[in-house]
């Protein structure tokens, strides 16, 4: 078979960039660094009640190897990323990207899926306002956001937070809300007119996690297990699609090759791969799409130019506030529930900027987590944290990825990143941390002491924008890609990951990654064919 | 060790050697060491050693000719050197370890020279061997060293072996460094090469295993130079988590009394030996034989804090101790599983403080250093949380309420700890 298109990468956008190009029917072949990694929790319980109550739980929490176990727990990384699944897989992208990183959290995955193996689910789509004055403006990527929304499942509402995570996409109902954020959401309509006045407005959550049934996939049952994957596959996972792609006769997938260089000429392009024992092999094809994740993708484009030089990384500051709801101190622990994002807000800032958040329950996190930062004995910290758990919510601050300052830069064959925050971050953390502590007030949450700090940049593995689409060269030099998705001064090689957007908004970026990807994939789509 | 010499080893893979003294402190793990890199031995003693593919036992007393069936085998090789650790402490009687002794080894020799005069015997003797030792034992070393046959034999001067599994000279100072806080001792000041006991297994070895043969009588096999109550401090520290102070007692008039007192009775007379034996070590450079063997020798601190049989009996201590504090019971053997493999993944060894039931409460209060592990031994004990009794909500928070009144002294304390700070 001739390869129209080889795209590297099996993440969200690799699998959104196939989707287009083989209904179309363009030959197209995957790369997939993965080899079908067994990343199912070991002896998982039916809910979070029965992971309380049994007495030897060891290996679903910490992993068969201890993975969970075996570093010190980083006081501020997300709790998704610390399941066994999600650690092994951060572990080896390390070892095998060789990236060093200094000032920012470096996470990835070289597995089937991606990165949305540990994905967090909540999904939003930019609105015109994010995106102004870029390639992406002007409803650019809305057919495809619609196309993605309806591929994957998304649950949620259009309500006040609704428009600003996309209008007119197919919904699915919302997943039931817990108790609390359910009581937060009732006084939030009733003191409605109040906190829209302070610029906060609080909606439900989207996320792609379906409440209705959608082919080999099931609706969430609440077990609460959400942080360590669902048996029922109703969380987004980009693998489940692989079967679904692979069933097509002009889509082939290769497993356990890893790109390790990336050559284009007039004709096509070509991708060096090697397997886990090290055998190389050159695949030849007419258009080659970099899916490979924002680090992978800009490793491959910047040793593909010859680049030496750093260039720029977009990631979110973001930080954690830990709501304590005073009305409901003392009631027992659901033994079930739903883990991910229940509700959603943003926050209007200053000079037309604005900070967004989710809101999660703490049920499913671990008792260790929470006692960590009480100060008192630990015996009495556990105890204390497990009785505040069922009245406390955990509130993540986002804000724009332009106030990081961040870069990559290709050393010998491996990335080099660094990162920090601007100053004007930590002023804006500053600021929306004070204001939605006044605004959850309102709303009967009070701001627990010591939340609220800037995590280490890249803690919630948002990264983008190292090879933004761009109308025109820049004068800078920098490495871009045209609105098609082409890197340029190539004929045939694109990029259709992180890596190109060219802005990144307080929000979640996922979507939107799959939504451009699907973009880029049908404009090659409609070239090729 | 060296590389080279992990290569030599591992190109004798089918050595098989005849060991003397193979169930005691060096020679069980020597005979551990040598089966690990697959070298195969004779072990002769009294009493039996349990027979696996690479060791087989044979009787033997000290004193007697070796039995001639420990110079073949079906399978193996046949051996390429004897080594005799086997040493009559003659308890009741220390004017006769050198007459017994070296007829012993007069014996083995004999035996070789009979049956397989090309053998080589590395004789294990000790730094204390001087024709004019103030002890028995190093007069005895010394004339045991008289009868190898230079360029054949070679002679191994051992330092003060520390490591492993107590036993023997090295269970005594474990028990002496742990005993009190303030310890009195004789010859604190004294200069010792301490060399831990893996080390002098692979010293052990390569001296067997080496080709040519050395041409000197003699090796050192010992670490760097250290106080004697710098050891015992060591000890102390690493084996036992606690501090010790030890105060040096004149030599002389200890003496004395030991002196008095093996007259009155048998057992005083291994008291004197000992101090002789301690007041009399030298220390001599020996830094070339080490090189020459391809030893890298640890320092005392290192050698023990890296040790197998330490870091596992603190290990299991203080899982035993964290995982009872922080979940209010006592810990299962799942769970004090789960907290050691946990820190051997993280290459962590055992706290360098003594923790127990009464001072944990205090470390928890004062101590940062120590948060990672209290994570840790939280996490693990929430995996084997039952699930708490149900309760009214009242009953909760009054619950809470009274837990955390309890807490006034620990604020306290911790208060006082970040004010310090």
């Amino acid at each position: 078979m001739t390869i129209d298109v080889l795209i590297v990468g099996s993440g969200p956008a690799g699998v959104s960039a196939a989707w287009p190009l083989v209904r179309a029917g363009v030959n197209v072949v995957m790369i997939d660094a993965g080899a079908g990694e067994d990343l199912d929790p070991v002896n998982a319980p039916a809910s979070l009640g029965d992971l309380r109550s049994s007495q030897d739980t060891w290996p679903f929490r910490f992993g068969r190897e201890l993975e969970s176990l075996s570093a010190a727990r980083n006081a501020d990384a997300s709790p998704k990323l610390s399941t066994p699944a999600a650690l092994r897989l951060t572990r080896t992208f390390a070892e095998r990207t060789a990236i060093t990183a200094s000032g920012l959290r470096c996470l990835g995955a070289q597995a089937s899926g991606g990165l949305s193996n540990i994905w967090g689910a909540f999904a939003c789509a930019f609105d015109s306002e994010d995106l102004s004055g870029t390639v992406l403006a002007a409803g650019v990527l809305d057919a495809s956001y619609r196309a993605v929304a309806e591929r994957i499942g998304i649950s949620g509402v259009d309500d006040d937070v609704g428009r600003h995570l996309g209008i007119d996409l197919p919904l699915q109902s919302p997943i039931e809300l817990d108790d609390g954020p359910a009581d937060l959401i009732a006084r939030y309509a009733r003191h409605k007119s109040i906190v829209n006045a302070g610029g906060l407005e609080l909606g439900r959550a989207r996320n792609a996690v379906l409440s209705e049934d959608m082919d080999t996939r099931r609706a969430c049952a609440r077990t609460g297990l959400c942080l360590w994957g669902c048996p029922r596959k109703a969380i987004y996972n980009a693998r489940y699609e692989l079967a679904k792609l692979g069933a097509l006769p002009n889509f082939s997938l290769i497993p356990g090759k890893r790109a390790v260089s990336v050559r284009h000429d007039e004709l096509g392009a070509s991708v060096t791969t090697v397997d886990a024992t090290g055998v190389g092999e050159e695949i030849r094809a007419g258009k080659a799409i970099l899916c490979a994740g924002t680090f992978e993708s800009t490793r491959l484009a910047l040793d593909m130019l010859s680049y030496r030089r750093p260039v720029p990384l977009l990631c979110n500051p973001v930080s954690a506030l830990a709501l304590l709801q005073p009305r409901r101190l003392g009631v027992s622990a659901a033994g079930e529930g739903f883990a991910l994002a229940q509700l959603a807000y943003r926050l209007s800032l200053p000079d037309n900027t604005y900070a967004f958040g989710a809101i999660y329950t703490s049920e499913g996190l671990p008792m260790a987590d929470l006692a960590r930062s009480i100060p008192l004995s630990r015996p009495v910290a556990a105890k204390l944290a497990a009785m505040l758990s069922p009245s406390m919510l955990v509130a993540t601050c986002y804000l724009d990825g332009a106030l990081s300052q961040c870069t990559a830069e290709l050393r010998g064959d491996a990335l080099h990143l660094e990162g920090g925050h601007l100053h004007a971050a930590e002023v804006a953390a500053a600021m929306a941390k004070r204001r939605l502590a006044k605004l959850f007030r309102r709303l009967g949450c009070f701001l627990l002491p010591g939340s609220g700090g800037l995590s280490t940049p890249g803690s919630d593995a948002h990264y983008a924008g190292t090879l933004p689409h761009r109308l025109t060269q820049p004068a800078d030099g920098l490495p871009w890609t045209d609105k098609g998705g082409r890197l340029a001064a190539s004929a045939n090689v694109y990029v259709a990951d992180g890596s190109v957007l060219p802005r990144l908004p307080a929000k979640h970026c996922t979507l939107t990654i799959m939504a451009n990807a699907d973009r880029i994939g049908r404009g090659i789509a409609e070239r090729t064919t | 060790m060296t590389a080279e010499l992990r290569e030599d080893i591992a190109r004798d893979r089918r050595a098989h050697l005849i060991v003397t003294g193979g169930s005691g402190y060096i020679g069980r793990r020597l005979v551990e060491v040598a089966n690990e890199r697959g070298i195969a031995i004779t072990a002769l003693g009294r009493r039996a050693i349990e027979p696996t593919s690479l060791l087989r036992s044979l009787r033997w007393e000290l004193g007697k000719r070796v039995p001639p069936e420990a110079f073949q085998h079906d399978i193996w090789a046949a051996p390429s050197a004897i080594i005799h650790l086997a040493h009559d402490w003659c308890a009741d009687m220390p004017e006769a370890i050198s007459p017994r002794n070296v007829a012993a080894a007069s014996a083995i020799l004999d035996s070789r020279d009979a049956k397989a005069p090309h053998l080589s015997c590395v004789f294990v003797s000790s730094q204390s061997a001087q024709p004019d030792a103030l002890n028995q034992y190093g007069r005895c070393k010394w004339a045991i060293e008289q009868i190898m046959i230079p360029g054949k034999d070679v002679s191994a001067r051992v330092g003060l072996v520390y490591g492993g599994r107590p036993q023997g000279q090295y269970s005594t100072l474990c028990n002496l460094a742990g005993l009190t806080p303030i310890l009195p001792m004789l010859e604190t000041d004294r200069l010792v090469r301490p060399i831990h006991l893996d080390e002098v297994c692979t010293g052990l070895l390569a001296l067997a295993l080496q080709t040519p043969r050395a041409s000197k009588p003699w090796v050192g096999l010992a670490g760097f130079p250290v106080t004697f109550g710098q050891v015992l401090g060591d000890l102390a520290r690493w084996r036992h988590g606690a501090r010790l102070r030890v105060i040096r007692l004149p030599t002389a008039p200890m003496l004395f009394a030991a002196t008095v007192l093996s007259r009155m009775t048998a057992k005083g007379k291994p008291i004197r030996e000992r101090i002789l034996g301690l007041a009399g070590t030298p220390v001599t450079e020996q830094t070339t034989d080490l090189r020459d063997l391809g030893l890298d020798i640890l320092p005392l601190a290192r050698g023990l804090e890296a040790d197998t049989w330490i870091c596992r009996r603190r290990l299991l201590e203080e899982a035993r101790v964290m995982l009872a504090y922080v979940s209010g019971r006592p810990a299962g053997f799942r769970q004090i599983s789960l907290y050691v493999r946990a820190l051997r993944q993280r290459r962590e060894s055992a706290l360098p403080l003594r923790l127990s039931a009464r001072t944990i409460r205090l470390a928890d209060a004062r101590d940062p250093r120590l948060a990672d592990r209290f994570d840790l031994a939280m996490r693990i004990a929430e995996s084997a949380r039952c699930a708490p009794a149900p309760q009214g909500r009242f009953r909760r928070l009054a619950g809470t309420a009274l837990m955390l009144a309890g807490e006034f002294p620990f604020v306290l304390l911790r208060l006082t700890r970040t004010r310090g700070r």
